[in-house]
């Protein structure tokens, strides 16, 4: 139980890190356009 | 944009690490009281909720704005397992044991229908019958759901216009082929334009406004396309592997409570990034739903990371009893041997 603790703590970050990486790149490009 | 979700990441922390130190008995205690809370907050949605997008979903309070369906998915999964743990003996019986937890169902689900959310209201319905299914009722009273709400929920859901042409644009592109729409059409484009390794990162071109809702419910597409198909299956892989970890701590777990909260959770997280896959694919009608803990989906983020805290919670709590329990088993076998 404690390793499955860790691990489900583990990939939740990778998640939310994944998620961090590519809202910022999502975001920057729509955000770019604007001031073309 | 990036800021925001950083900074609804970043509040999530606090309410993670409460979630995670507080005893999951706790919710048992006061799952009447939250799910009671969540039906005034739903209630209160249809009334003030300004209108966006078609749909009236979020409130604002002191300026935040918030989605009280994101809580009702979790807080409804909470109650259900105190129900079932509760009503075991009578699980089998109509009136006494499935009744209760059917009417918290359709209460939720149906307040949650008429905002209108209909995508949400069907997955937290389905979720919630399945946790039914696993925690003991009946497999005839659950057929009879199913068959008595399935067609009063399809001829609702074509009372809205939205949702009647999505439904009908994706039943016409499986008989007549062609696109869903132009969301799942650029989002297939976007997939496809990653190849095996996609194009790196930041060098999406389908985020430039080509793919609505890049950010949030099609950001699968955007991930595909920066990091290919190897990084959409590392990406399914990490999803199965965390939703199996959860039903493996829910079949660890001694007490029923925690048993069906765990297995809830799981299945709510699996179930909601299933659909989202689906949707991105074209494999679903096109519905709104975030993908869990990556798209930016204002509260929806905190509410996941307050069950990832009460999974953790579960499983930790459940370690230490067990250790607890041996410990008192050696002691138990030392003193017969003395």
């Amino acid at each position: 139980m404690k390793k499955l603790s860790i691990l489900i703590l583990f990939l939740t970050i990778i998640l939310i890190l994944i998620g961090l990486v590519v809202v910022l790149t999502a975001s920057s490009s729509i955000s770019a356009i604007k001031y073309v | 944009m990036f800021k925001l979700h950083l900074t609804r990441v970043l509040w999530s922390v606090p309410v993670f690490l409460i979630a995670l130190l507080l005893p999951y008995d706790f919710y048992k205690y006061i799952s009447k009281y939250l799910i009671i809370f969540i039906f005034l907050l739903l209630i209160l949605t249809l009334f003030v909720a300004a209108e966006r997008k078609g749909a009236s979903r979020w409130i604002s309070i002191m300026g935040f704005q918030f989605q009280p369906t994101d809580p009702a998915k979790l807080f409804l999964i909470i109650h259900l397992s105190y129900l079932l743990e509760k009503k075991d003996e009578y699980l089998k019986e109509f009136i006494r044991g499935y009744l209760p937890q059917l009417f918290w169902i359709s209460v939720i689900s149906f307040l949650i229908f008429i905002q209108p959310n209909i995508s949400n209201a069907l997955l937290i319905s389905l979720v919630s019958i399945i946790l039914l299914y696993v925690g003991g009722a009946s497999r005839k009273h659950i057929i009879l759901t199913f068959s008595t709400i399935s067609i009063p929920a399809i001829s609702f859901m074509m009372m809205f216009n939205h949702s009647r042409e999505r439904l009908l644009g994706f039943i016409n592109s499986i008989f007549y082929g062609g696109e869903v729409n132009i969301q799942v059409k650029q989002a297939l484009v976007s997939l496809g334009s990653g190849g095996i390794f996609g194009v790196g990162l930041g060098n999406s071109r389908q985020n430039n406004l080509f793919l609505p809702e890049a950010y949030g419910d099609f950001i699968f597409g955007i991930l595909g396309e920066q990091f290919g198909i190897l990084g959409t299956l590392l990406v399914i892989l990490i999803y199965i592997i965390l939703v199996v970890s959860g039903f493996k701590v829910a079949k660890l777990t001694r007490d029923k409570f925690g048993q069906m909260l765990a297995f809830g959770i799981s299945l709510h997280i699996g179930v909601f990034a299933l659909a989202n896959i689906m949707v991105n694919l074209g494999l679903l009608p096109t519905t709104g739903l975030p993908l869990p803990f990556i798209s930016y989906g204002g509260t929806s983020i905190i509410f996941y990371f307050m069950s990832i805290g009460i999974l953790i919670n579960i499983a930790y709590m459940n370690y230490i009893r067990e250790l607890e329990r041996n410990k008192l088993r050696t002691n138990t076998s030392f003193n017969e041997n003395e």
